[in-house]
């Protein structure tokens, strides 16, 4: 089974090469042309789309609270992670790599601080609670007493304390990520236009 | 598997913060509102601007009501020759937004014209010169192509009825000074001689053929007699090609 810190590395060198990837394609959309393409029609078009499929992470957590009760939304779990990579994906390609205004850059910001933060929830710090697990149960199969298995397990709870600081970023920080992109929206509206 | 319950501080913390940078984009917003808005600096021609309302409607962009309460038609007849001043007319009546071929927010050194002609001169020649356009020296036509003679019109034509190939006698791609007409006659002057002289074209004192490849005359017109007796007191009497033993290159 792979360390937690190997898959830190992976988890790291994948969202990495994948705004790369999004900053470049936008960088050769821009080629050649007058005007970046996260200023024309269809960049402001790929930030419409974009914040649309972002919005979709917001019916699972609000499924959750309307209904608690009933069995955990599985299938809006998965919509809510592959909207939160995919919608800020085409942020990435919306904006490009041209940033001077700090309104939208604080929209960046706290939407980067989000999904970071939800990744890391999801890729490591669930695969650093389950290796936690694992372990413990493993010891007590074995037969050690609870003093040994905290004396064992020590450096490995201390790591998933730590990773589980996603929790108080991930869902507060989307207060402030939502009134950031709101600001950007309208402000964007109010300069450009709304045709 | 299951979580810890959320710190209850956390969700007052990021919305005092949020509070706290919300109420400085607000003064921001007043104080500079291009570091906060603006999606890129305003170009040299703009930057002394009031405010970001002179050119942009609230909700509706940057109109071109708002262009032309500076660049209104008092502007053009100032500034602008004949032609360009009608070319910009047409496209007012019919409504085109001048955003079609003026762009801004691109950097201050950057040009806002689509299309625009690089400036060989670099940026600081009207600083030089005391002069605020190209025009105080080029002639332009309506797009800035060079105004031809009439000979000159009369061969193309031909041409153009021949079917031949416009790249049969012009390259380009050679870099911003380079001609781009075979066999062009470089100006032993140098560009300033018209500046220097009152005149906008090599025509005002040489006669050409068809081809610019034949060796040009001078002709019978006030500045060439002008020229002649100018130079004949500090030099010696005689032709004008004379002067480009000292004064080769402009």
């Amino acid at each position: 089974m792979p360390s937690v810190q190997q898959r830190v590395l992976v988890v790291s060198a994948v969202v990495i090469a994948a705004v790369a990837g999004a900053l470049l394609f936008e960088a050769l959309l821009s080629l050649g042309e007058t005007t970046p393409f996260g200023h024309t029609r269809y960049g402001h078009a790929a930030g419409w789309v974009g914040l649309a499929v972002t919005l979709l992470v917001f019916v699972y957590p609000l499924r959750k609270r309307i209904s608690p009760a009933r069995r955990w939304p599985r299938g809006w779990f998965r919509v809510h992670m592959v909207a939160g990579v995919v919608g800020p994906l085409l942020i990435f390609l919306h904006s490009g790599a041209h940033y001077h205004a700090l309104v939208p850059i604080l929209a960046m910001l706290s939407m980067v601080i989000v999904v970071v933060s939800g990744i890391i929830g999801q890729a490591v710090h669930a695969f650093s609670l389950r290796a936690l697990n694992d372990q413990r149960r493993r010891l007590q199969h074995e037969g050690a007493s609870d003093g040994d298995i905290d004396a064992q397990l020590h450096g490995m709870a201390s790591q998933e304390e730590a990773f589980r600081m996603w929790q108080a970023i991930h869902a507060p920080m989307t207060l402030m990520f939502l009134v950031f992109t709101l600001l950007h929206v309208v402000g964007a509206l109010f300069f450009a236009g709304i045709s | 598997m299951r979580y810890h319950p959320l710190p209850r501080t956390a969700v007052p913390v990021v919305a005092l913060v949020t509070l706290v940078l919300v109420v400085w984009i607000g003064w921001g917003s007043v104080r500079s509102p291009a570091s906060f808005w603006a999606p890129g600096d305003l170009s040299r021609y703009h930057v002394d601007q009031a405010g970001c309302t002179h050119c942009h409607e609230p909700f509706r962009g940057p109109s071109a009501a708002r262009c032309v309460s500076c660049h209104s038609e008092r502007y053009f007849a100032d500034r602008a020759t004949p032609a360009v001043t009608t070319w910009h007319r047409e496209l007012a009546m019919q409504r085109t937004a001048c955003t079609a071929c003026h762009m801004e927010h691109r950097g201050a050194l950057a040009q806002i014209t689509e299309q625009a002609r690089t400036n060989p001169h670099g940026e600081f020649v009207f600083r030089a010169t005391g002069t605020s356009s190209c025009t105080a020296c080029h002639e332009f036509g309506a797009r800035v192509a060079i105004r031809p003679t009439p000979a000159v019109t009369t061969w193309h034509r031909e041409l153009a009825m021949q079917r031949t190939a416009c790249t049969a006698c012009h390259m380009e791609h050679r870099g911003a000074l380079a001609q781009i007409t075979e066999q062009a006659r470089t100006n032993p002057h140098g560009e300033f001689v018209f500046r220097a002289t009152g005149t906008s074209s090599c025509t005002a004192c040489h006669e050409f053929g068809a081809r610019v490849a034949i060796r040009p005359t001078l002709r019978d017109e006030p500045i060439v007699r002008r020229l002649y007796e100018q130079g004949r007191g500090a030099h010696r009497p005689g032709r004008i090609a004379g002067c480009l033993s000292c004064h080769s290159g402009g």
